[in-house]
């Protein structure tokens, strides 16, 4: 385990290093001063003055001085000590603005990916059980269909069912957790809800197929054939083994969350993460982009770290590999 | 005792093999045949798809009315023989726009899969090929490109180049070009073991030979495969970043632009101005879906009932 453990370790660093440079270089794509030229009110490719002091004092100021390897090592050197940079729209630092949302956003995730996990390994368990019954193809059919579906426009139905039939009001003020749990969950739940029943259709078509697999062991007959209950033979034998390949889906799954999660918090006017950068997206707050894209990646490397930890915890297979 | 066969001579055996047709490859209206009976969801699929790309190419025929027109009078009416799907909130005709919006789907998920595989799969093949360093270099950009969520990927692109047109195609593509160079490079990786490569590659056919003339070939399939089950996912991306407001800035309507802004504020008294886009972005992907599981099915029996 331990070795394992360090090696895993070990992949992590320079994954995330890679990731940085990637960030870096798509967001440095921009031609060289076009930033400071959209600042000062010009359309890009207009021509000026760009050795003039007052462009050296915009450049510093928005870290762009120096060459490109020394713009990374700056920016990644600040990042780490938690320093973002300055918006470009505001001009207040962007972890300033990033912190008083980070929990929302974060609250969200982990209710979706709870819900999401949940209604797809029960879902997945009782089609596989009753396969090739009405019950399988409702649930496989539904599922299909999710799939296909834009999650914000689920969420856009699903409101508007709400308000044309019981005149329902979207919460529209955010408590923190911690102050007005109610407050909190009524204004988080639903859409915690609509983005994790979407992300569990994939769980749902994982979850079955394994269970499926499973239920054709040898071992299960054996137990069949001692004249286990089946709910026994469900409990001990099947799902124990069946649910072990699908927690790895939980590290893809945040990955796939993480998109609907940004529409979402979009959809119901949530002031999280994936809203600041959308707002980010629109007014070519570069700062904020880039931090906000960084800050998603280490997430989803770390979430993918500890799903593979898990992993190797719970099946031994793993880890003497 | 001896039998037919050993009393043969050479020059026999030649004239025999000269005279005996050639096996006859089944036809096209046959495979056509097989798949319509034994796929019946692949069959909706390709209905859905082809019903898509007829009405993409005919827009104008089809859509009854232009897809600007205002009809002040007909504000917020429900779906009815003349206005089929309703109007919206500036009275313009939803079924008109929808017809118009499948010119934007269709053209932004072509495109995009098109580069996006099509790249992908040139960057498989050498990384299958040549395997070793080439090949551990690769599948770990690619593994960091995978850590980024497809919108969020997309956004990115879009919010550095702008949106435009080309861009969010570009946009779109580099969020289905990694999964193309792992499906290529894992049919890369199978065929360079056959015996035919193998045989190529000992009478000295050079890398660049091999790769194009015995590899490349034997990769339509999952090219073909990956490119409907992709089109999907494209779709739904492009609807994605049109709700955000950061698709494509044309005037042509676009199905999830019909979505964003007031049309949330009207859904609960017209719940047809949001409820036909939607359905259409729906149906479509699972069109694409449907048709990529039966081609899956149909090339590579392996996968069958997956």
């Amino acid at each position: 385990m331990r070795t394992y453990l360090i090696k895993r370790l070990l992949l992590f660093v320079p994954t995330a290093f890679g990731v940085s440079i990637f960030i870096f270089v798509m967001l440095h794509t921009i031609p060289g001063d076009y930033a400071t030229a959209l600042l000062l009110g010009g359309e890009p490719g207009e021509a000026y003055d760009a050795s003039s002091e007052q462009f050296e004092k915009i450049r510093e100021q928005l870290g762009l001085q120096g060459s490109l390897p020394q713009q990374y090592a700056r920016w990644l050197g600040n990042f780490f000590q938690g320093d973002f940079g300055i918006s470009w729209t505001n001009r207040k630092p962007v972890w300033d603005r990033m912190a008083p949302r980070i929990f929302l956003s974060f609250e969200l995730g982990v209710l979706a990916v709870g819900i999401a996990m949940i209604l797809g390994t029960v879902g997945g368990v009782i089609s596989a059980v009753r396969q090739d019954t009405w019950v399988d193809y409702l649930l496989r059919g539904s599922s299909m269909t999710l799939q296909a579906m834009p999650g914000f426009w689920l969420a856009l139905m699903v409101i508007a069912g709400l308000v044309a039939i019981w005149g329902w009001k979207p919460p529209i003020e955010y408590r923190h957790l911690w102050d007005d749990p109610v407050r909190n969950l009524s204004v988080l739940l639903l859409p915690a809800f609509l983005v994790g029943l979407r992300s569990s259709a994939e769980i749902l078509r994982m979850t079955r197929s394994s269970v499926l697999e499973v239920l054709r062991e040898d071992y299960v007959r054996t137990a069949e054939a001692k004249g286990l209950y089946r709910s026994k033979i469900l409990g001990q034998h099947v799902l124990r083994n069946a649910l072990l390949p699908v927690t790895t889906l939980a590290g893809f799954e945040v990955v796939f969350l993480m998109s609907g999660q940004v529409i979402i918090e979009q959809v119901f006017n949530l002031h999280g993460i994936g809203k600041l950068f959308i707002q980010g997206v629109a007014a070519r707050d570069y700062p904020v982009v880039q931090a906000i894209v960084m800050f998603i990646a280490l997430v989803v490397l770390l979430a993918n770290l500890v799903v593979d930890v898990m992993y190797a915890w719970l099946d031994p297979r793993i880890r003497y590999e | 005792m001896t039998t037919q066969n050993e009393s043969t001579s050479a020059e026999e055996i030649r004239q025999n093999l000269i005279a005996a047709e050639p096996p006859r490859r089944p036809g096209m209206g046959k495979y056509m045949l097989y798949y319509f009976r034994h796929k019946l969801l692949g069959t909706v699929g390709l209905v859905i798809v082809v019903v898509m790309v007829v009405t993409a190419l005919l827009a104008d025929l089809i859509a009854p009315f232009a897809y600007q027109q205002q009809n002040y009078e007909d504000v917020l009416t429900a779906p009815n023989f003349t206005y089929l799907f309703g109007t919206d909130n500036f009275g313009r005709d939803i079924f008109s726009r929808i017809v118009h919006g499948a010119r934007i789907s269709m053209m932004v998920g072509f495109l995009s899969v098109l580069v996006g595989t099509g790249i992908g799969a040139v960057i498989g093949l050498i990384s299958g090929f040549f395997m070793g360093k080439v090949d551990a270099i690769v599948q770990r950009l690619v593994d960091m490109w995978m850590s980024f969520p497809d919108l969020i990927l997309a956004l990115t692109i879009v919010a550095v180049f702008g949106n435009t047109l080309p861009n969010v195609i570009l946009a779109i593509a580099a969020t289905i070009l990694p999964r193309g160079v792992r499906i290529i490079r894992s049919a890369t990786i199978a065929i360079r073991e056959m015996d035919y490569t193998m045989a190529a590659r000992s009478i000295g056919a050079s890398d660049i030979r091999t790769m194009t003339r015995h590899i490349m070939p034997n990769t339509v399939a999952p090219f073909l495969i990956i490119m409907s089950s992709m089109f999907g996912t494209a779709i739904l991306t492009e609807a994605g970043l049109s709700y955000l407001g950061l698709g494509i800035s044309e005037p042509t309507p676009s199905w999830g632009r019909m979505l964003t802004g007031q049309a949330a504020q009207y859904a609960p008294r017209a719940p047809w101005i949001i409820a036909f886009p939607g359905f259409f972005i729906t149906i479509t992907v699972m069109g694409f879906a449907f048709f990529g599981d039966a081609l899956r099915d149909l090339f590579d029996p392996r996968m069958r009932g997956r």
